[in-house]
């Protein structure tokens, strides 16, 4: 095994770094991870040898292209146990998976009365494009709840997912309790009642090991930018039969096989799809954040986070007045929290001056912090190249926040839990 | 304590923060408007006492960082008993200091000028004033 932590930081030219006067501790991965320079060099690589459309021209270059985005794809393929690369579609990111699915296979499918059950944990882009499913077709939209233990109620489930059920809509991980659903067990329930399962994987197959074939869901989604890849390329896997019935989402160049004035054939998949020049630099380099994530091992990768995790969680603890939004299975490499008396819009601003950077907000998760009964929430979320050296940084950065802002000996009102509403 | 720090919590906005000014529901308003930001779910409500001739008192309330509660604090002072076009004219001339003007002295408004540097959080800091506006709409 290769090293991890520590260790990886070289390969990550952007951490090398200094911001306010401190040496940048980037603890926002599950908004974007940072890319190393093999990736980044992927890109300039492929620019400067390559560069070429894919499957049009037949002259080297264009051979050499297509080459190696179909060679991408393979990687992908192989990456999340689909035993097939066309199933994988390249896509910019998962909300425009999300919206593959719910444009080119829902929305034919669903009819009034339909059921398209969601999860309360979903992140935005996996339920909005739901919502917008149900106000066109008709179909009803549930939720299943999470458990007072910040896990989804699977007995919920149960009882949600029923004969009307048409689609199940569920995060892999979710990108504030970090909490891992147990896809396979909802995948049996969907089975039974003839429903299609849609899982967005963006927090799970950038940091743990996934594998299609044994979640046996129909589509899954995520992004390349979560995953040490860069921006603007993502996956859909779909299972090869359902791609195959579905109509295309977006028409054009490449996704056709003939055309003529008045209609057009389209192309097989995974080509049908994939409307217009694809990003072919960012799905080669994607590839190449594959192999460099697999030489660590994906394993590896998730015992370390948590390992970060429960040290970081440790520490907070310590801290006054921080109120932990913590699963009681483990948070797997994500820690949520909020400040007593401080907006996590604050904490943030403050942790930043000290060079820590983390994300502060809903995180794109309205309907959990709904749930969790707070507006926002402060989120560090560890990757590869974190180590317990940044947990220490993030904690004495909280302890800045805390006496910043109760220099004075603190105010006895909370701008948090007053409410207008 | 870093001069970071300092430079975008500066000593008269960490004060308002700590002891915010008519940070209450105001009994018998005339008119109230809510604002929120969708970055981060914050919102704010403003309360008024107002006529056509003057507006005589402000209030707010709301889930609120250090910023948009030191710029309300701050706005419910600026803005009260002036007339409802003295109070369209400090909006505008906030709105546009917040967006880069320095052509204009807004007195204690003035301690929110370094949020500028903040482009992010500047959204913050107008989130108040856009309440206030709609709280004001009735009057004229």
């Amino acid at each position: 095994m290769a090293g991890i932590g520590k260790s990886l930081r070289p390969d990550f030219p952007i951490l090398d770094q200094k911001i306010g006067g401190n040496s940048l501790v980037y603890l926002d991965n599950a908004a974007t991870s940072q890319k190393p320079r093999v990736v980044i060099e992927s890109l300039a690589n492929f620019y400067s040898i390559a560069n070429s459309n894919v499957h049009r021209s037949v002259h080297t270059l264009a051979e050499r292209a297509t080459d190696l985005y179909e060679r991408a794809r393979e990687r992908v393929a192989d990456f999340i146990g689909a035993s097939d690369p066309s199933e994988i579609i390249f896509v910019r990111n998962t909300t425009e998976a999300i919206n593959v699915v719910a444009y080119a296979f829902a929305r034919p499918r669903l009819a009034p009365g339909d059921e398209i059950v969601v999860a309360i944990l979903n992140h935005h882009s996996n339920l909005v494009p739901w919502q917008q499913v149900a106000a066109q077709t008709g179909a009803k939209l549930r939720a299943i709840p999470l458990t007072r233990g910040l896990r989804l109620d699977m007995r919920a489930a149960a009882s949600i997912i029923g004969p009307g059920t048409k689609i199940v809509a569920i995060t892999h991980k979710s990108n504030v309790t970090g909490t891992i659903v147990d896809v396979a067990a909802l995948a049996h329930m969907a089975r039974q009642v003839g429903a299609a399962v849609v899982i967005d994987a963006a927090q799970s197959v950038p940091h743990l090991p996934v594998d299609v074939s044994q979640l046996d869901c129909d589509f899954l989604a995520f992004s390349g930018h979560k995953m040490a890849g860069p921006m603007g390329i993502g996956v859909l896997y779909g299972r090869r039969e359902l791609l195959e019935e579905m109509p295309p989402f977006m028409t054009g160049g490449e996704m056709v096989r003939e055309v003529e004035l008045e209609n057009a054939t389209w192309n097989d998949v995974p080509l049908k799809f994939e409307a217009g020049t694809p990003n072919v630099a960012g799905a080669v380099a994607l590839a190449t954040a594959i192999d460099y994530l697999s030489a660590i091992g994906m394993r590896s990768i998730a015992d370390h986070e948590k390992a970060l995790a429960a040290a970081a969680w440790d520490r907070l603890e310590e801290i006054d007045g921080i109120q932990c939004v913590k699963p009681t299975d483990g948070s797997n490499g994500i820690v949520s929290f909020c400040m007593t008396d401080v907006h996590p819009h604050d904490v943030a601003t403050i942790l930043d001056s000290e060079g820590v950077a983390v994300r502060a907000g809903h995180h794109c998760a309205q309907p959990l912090h709904k749930a969790l009964g707070v507006p926002a929430t402060v989120r560090a979320s560890f990757y590869l190249y974190n180590d317990h050296d940044d947990v220490e940084r993030l904690a004495s950065a909280l302890r800045a926040a805390r006496q910043f802002f109760h220099k004075r000996g603190g105010s006895s009102r909370n701008p948090v839990s007053d409410s207008t509403r | 304590m870093s001069d970071r720090l300092n430079d975008i919590y500066p000593e008269t906005l960490r004060e308002h923060y700590e002891n915010p000014r008519n940070y209450r529901v105001l009994e018998g308003a005339t008119s109230e408007a809510l604002a929120m930001n969708p970055v981060c779910g914050d919102e704010v409500k403003v309360y008024l006492k107002a006529n056509k001739e003057k507006v005589s008192e402000v209030t707010f309330q709301g889930h609120l960082c250090a910023i948009s509660l030191a710029s309300a604090s701050l706005m419910s002072e600026a803005v009260r008993d002036r007339t409802p076009q003295e109070v369209a004219i400090t909006s505008r001339d906030f709105e546009a200091m917040m967006r880069g003007s320095d052509s204009i002295a807004l007195g204690d408004l003035d301690a929110l000028r370094s949020i500028r540097a903040y482009r992010v959080r500047i959204r913050c800091a107008l989130l108040p004033w856009e309440a206030l506006r709609k709280a004001c709409q009735v009057l004229v």
